[in-house]
């Protein structure tokens, strides 16, 4: 069959892959053919009749979008005919369109309005009264519809079907009367409901944080990336006079495809909150104190000193977090290595992401997908589409997890195995793989998972043993199958365990944690054992590169990890803490250690855009940096793409760009080596010198798309797998302890943005009806969670997606410390629930 | 209101009738409407439920339609023709008749709850205009006299006859 057909347009031969409607073969040869409904990332609809075209031997105008290309066609956009219906259409569309482009959000960036203009008549014959429709109506949290402005164009109803496959808009009534709507008393509840706002030709759905801010040539924009969840989609930021005011979605295939879920769309909220750290503070006579960089600098060198010369460079320690772009990261491993200290993670109780073997791309086009311990729509969201898009085109999905997720109704199969003994049903299927045909393990496996028989497994994990055995033979028997762990797997034995049996099955990984750019901070080396590019610190080659890179000699010892970090500290091995970005004291798995280490340390700095628990308490010096946004930085995303996020605008206040403060931290520091950038595409281009996966990666400063790929063996951790450890139970409670992050109200700084905090859950936790009803809990009533280090007072949801005998609590809301509950990677950690009473007032 | 146990065995029994379950969706909201006296809510979901389908499709389905009604009515509804045919024939003074005498505008309901008036296009009874139908039974030739009749005799039933939802009218 031939795959390119040859046309005439416009007198024009144009020759296309067969398969390519009129009109964009149109637009491949640059002849523009007016649409509104069209969309390339939709199916043709062919409702708004302005593409209709001549072609040769056809009787009649034919939609432009919705006729395919045939060899030897002959098409005629330009025609007495065609101009006709475009100025028809027109007439009659603007016949009840309001006009009000003065005060429309979308005038400057309307498609009826560039049409109008273009194509239009100058005058219009209507005299009679406009229909009149809804106006401003609040179809949901992020957006809000005017029926009147509305085209019918059905663009929104269409990617809710087709996209999202969640029918929550519809056309309603009928005729001249038909308008755009949810179901009566029904908001417009999803994570990717901005999508519609950019979909809209016309101003009919405009953005609820965005409204009335701006006019769209006043904006400047820049192509940056989300900096909110691993996914890192690729955006445009949109603002002026030194304010973001808008991000919207950019057209990326091998990424998020130009759609952006809500969060990254209403998120950036947080650069204009008032809480935002505007100078640096010291702390004087216990108080923190605004101050000058000067003095903050020389306080942090002066304090840094004092511990170095008196216990030498290992009595310091670095802690950064997955939410550092890959410059600060960088710099921090380099500057904690430079000083002679290996004390640097980021990992407060969770696992470090291995280097994906699948792009997105690829998750998109899978036979299999297992998905193991990881809720895309909480924690990746952008996922959540991809995933059902595999299974749209006939791919198989099977979920490993502890509640009911959204995307369960999409499964084959679904596990839920006890809290606990995820690991196992893990090593149940290598064993089984081992069993089926022997051999097939590699010798130190195999005793890994000996003891391991289908029985047993069924019996520790509960979960059926045909049904384990049916997830066995869909990973062997697809060349396309993905593995992709999430937020869920929190330790190294699993993720040990589930590379092994990616390579076991031929099935390739794709990993993700509650952390932004998780990925890309394990691959800058902020690791104890690792050095930048995941090398291990006995590699001679690779620290002898480093040395000359950085023109000083490098501290090789193994460091400490946070895990292992506060007994230390508690103890004064460690006295002195710099932490960038983290929070301990709510984020470490064990709150009450971190805060007694913590107070026995001599010196704490930090840096971060607000004033975080452990800064208020227990800080010498912050640092004010800078927020996305107002900062230039690279982002390596869950399948290894990299991004180049931009700033916008200037940091507020006296901030700094987080990069640029470890520099000034680290010229004040005296630390071995020159600290001199001109900016953060500096440090990046000495990041492509540094780590060979990232050679080249340069590019994505002036838009170019980098994947920083890997070789095999360090997908996989050093270590062969180990037979899973039975589960350490903590706790005096009788239901199982799960958590984990939801979408909104996750992150440190979009709980910030007033776009997020309105649709962040009451604090809640989840809890299966029947442990409900034995506890005495009714829905929606206030309850208390009491776990290792204390209790939370939290709102219940009675809900049967929470596996009976478990209660699930966010990992992340605002103003609790949710890690007073204990939660920890490989600990089952049993919590004690019971409603409170109302208090009467 | 649950939906009884009859309108579900008489919807599955229906879906049965078709190779795409979608396809029930008419019969489906008028059984639905039959049940309810008028479509909520909790009836696209029933209904979406039994098809498989999303609420919010089949609300705008029936949004389409008017004999889907989305209010609820009176007790009888009385919609009067005001098409070509009836309005020639005087439909516009009966329809003012009609007004006065239950003291309602059109789309409104009467206080009591008993009577609910609207108008409605051609009701196809053109030869015996002027016509209106009251809940499922058409009136035909009508006088203002006649009207008064009627709603003397819709009174006199919904007196006696308990709670018989449809009006029978036997006159």
């Amino acid at each position: 069959m031939d795959q390119s057909v040859t046309l005439k347009i416009d007198g024009r031969d144009v020759t296309v892959p067969a398969g390519t409607t009129v009109l964009e073969a149109a637009r491949m040869a640059g002849i523009e053919i007016p649409s509104l409904c069209n969309h390339a990332r939709l199916l043709p609809a062919g409702l708004c009749r302005l593409c209709l075209v001549e072609i040769e031997k056809v009787r009649g105008l034919q939609p432009a979008c919705a006729s395919i290309v045939r060899e030897g066609m002959v098409v005629h956009t330009d025609t007495p005919a065609v101009q006709h219906n475009r100025r028809m259409v027109l007439e009659l569309l603007c016949t009840n369109h309001p006009l009000d482009c003065p005060v429309c959000d979308a005038a400057g960036d309307c498609r009826l309005q560039d049409y109008v203009f273009r194509y239009g008549r100058t005058t219009s014959r209507f005299v009679e009264e406009k229909r009149r429709k809804g106006k401003a109506i609040r179809l949901g949290p992020a957006v809000i519809l005017d029926q009147e402005r509305c085209v019918l164009c059905q663009r929104c109803v269409r990617f809710c079907e087709e996209v999202l496959d969640d029918r929550q808009l519809a056309v309603f009534q009928r005729g001249a009367s038909s308008r755009i709507s949810t179901m009566p008393g029904a908001v417009f509840d999803s994570r990717f409901s901005g999508n519609v706002v950019d979909l809209c030709p016309v101003g009919a759905l405009t953005d609820r944080t965005f409204r009335f801010k701006a006019r769209n040539w006043e904006l400047t924009g820049l192509p940056s990336v989300c900096a909110l969840c691993p996914v890192g989609c690729r955006m445009t930021e949109e603002g002026r006079e030194g304010r973001l005011l808008r991000v919207r979605g950019r057209e990326a295939p091998e990424v998020n495809d130009g759609w952006l879920c809500d969060l990254g769309r209403t998120g950036y909220g947080f650069t204009e909150h008032p809480n935002r750290l505007r100078h640096p503070l010291v702390r004087r006579d216990g108080h923190l104190e605004p101050a000058s960089w000067d003095e903050a600098l020389t306080a942090l060198a002066r304090g840094f000193g004092a511990v170095i010369e008196k216990a030498g460079p290992r009595a310091v320690a670095v802690l950064g977090s997955p939410r550092l772009t890959n410059e600060t990261a960088y710099l921090l491993t380099r500057l904690a290595r430079a000083l002679g200290t290996g004390n640097v993670d980021y990992r407060l109780g969770t696992a470090a992401p291995a280097p994906a073997q699948a792009t997105l791309s690829d998750l998109r086009q899978a036979e299999v997908i297992l998905l193991f311990q990881g809720d895309p729509s909480e924690e990746a969201p952008i996922l959540e589409l991809w995933v059902k898009q595999a299974v749209k085109r006939g791919g198989r999905l099977y979920i490993v997890h502890p509640r009911t997720l959204a995307l369960e109704r999409y499964a084959t199969g679904a596990y839920r195995p006890r809290p606990g003994s995820e690991a196992v049903l893990i090593a149940g299927i290598l064993s089984m793989l081992e069993q089926g045909k022997p051999g097939s393990l590699p010798l130190e496996w195999r005793e890994a998972v000996s003891g391991l028989g289908p029985t047993q497994v069924a019996s520790l994990t509960g979960c059926d043993r045909e049904a384990i055995r049916l997830l066995a033979e869909a990973l062997v028997g697809s060349p396309r199958a993905i593995i992709a762990y999430g937020a869920g797997l929190r330790d190294e034995q699993t993720l040990a365990l589930v590379a092994a049996l990616a390579k076991a099955t031929g099935a390739r990984l794709l990993g993700w944690d509650g952390g932004p750019n998780s990925r890309g901070v394990a691959d800058m080396g902020l690791l104890p054992d690792r050095l930048p590019g995941r090398a291990p610190l006995a590699d001679a080659a690779a620290t002898a590169a480093l040395e000359r890179l950085w023109q000083a000699p490098l501290s090789c010892q193994p460091g400490l990890s946070a895990t292992e970090l506060w007994p230390e500290m508690r103890r004064g091995e460690v006295r002195a803490l710099y932490v960038a970005g983290a929070d301990p004291v709510t984020q470490a798995p064990n709150p009450q250690l971190v805060e007694e280490a913590l107070a026995h340390a001599t010196f704490v700095a930090m840096q971060e855009a607000f004033l975080t628990p452990t800064a208020e308490r227990f800080a010498h010096v912050v640092l004010p940096a800078a927020v996305p946004g107002e900062e230039d930085g690279s982002l390596t995303n869950l399948a290894g793409g990299v991004g180049w996020q931009r700033a916008l605008i200037a940091p507020l206040g006296e901030a700094r760009p987080s990069w640029r403060i470890v520099a000034d931290v680290a010229k004040a520091l005296a630390a071995p080596g020159a600290w001199e950038y001109a900016d953060a595409a500096q440090v990046l281009a000495e990041i492509a010198q540094a780590i060979p996966a990232y050679a080249g990666v340069e590019v994505v400063t002036t838009g170019g798309y980098f994947d920083a790929r890997y070789e095999y063996e360090y997908a996989l951790t050093d270590q062969p797998p180990a037979a899973p450890a039975p589960a350490r139970v903590a706790g005096t409670g009788d239901l199982a302890l799960t958590t984990g992050p939801v979408l909104f109200d996750r992150d440190i700084m979009a709980r910030h943005a007033p776009g997020v905090v309105g649709r962040a859950a009451e604090a809640f936790a989840a809890i299966h009806p029947e442990d409900a009803e034995r506890l005495g809990i009714t829905d929606g009533a206030p309850i208390e969670v009491r776990g290792l280090f204390g209790a939370l007072t939290l709102k219940a949801r009675v809900s049967g997606a929470c596996a009976q005998g478990t209660v699930f609590v966010p990992e992340e809301l605002s103003e609790l410390s949710v890690n007073r509950l204990g939660a920890q990677p490989g600990v089952v950690v049993m919590v004690e629930v019971k409603p409170l009473a109302v208090r009467p007032d | 209101m649950p939906f009884s146990e009859a309108a579900q065995r008489e919807l599955q029994e229906i879906i049965q009738r078709y190779p795409d379950k979608r396809s029930a969706m008419l019969p489906a909201l008028a059984i639905a409407q039959r049940e309810q006296g008028y479509l909520t809510p909790e009836a696209y979901r029933w209904v979406a439920e039994a098809l498989d389908t999303s609420p919010t499709w089949v609300a705008s389905v029936a949004s389409f339609y008017t004999m889907l009604r989305k209010e609820p009515a009176g007790r009888y509804l009385i919609q009067v023709c005001t098409n070509l045919s009836c309005s020639l024939l005087g439909a516009k003074p009966l329809l003012d008749h009609l007004r006065q005498r239950l003291g309602i505008d059109v789309g409104e309901t009467t206080p009591d709850g008993l009577f609910t008036l609207t108008t409605v296009e051609c009701l196809g009874s053109c030869a015996t205009a002027p016509v209106m139908q009251v809940n499922d039974r058409y009136y035909e030739q009508l006088t203002p006299e006649r009207i008064d009749e009627i709603l003397a005799g819709l009174r006199r039933e919904a007196g006696t006859c308990g709670d018989d939802r449809t009006a029978e009218g036997h006159s």
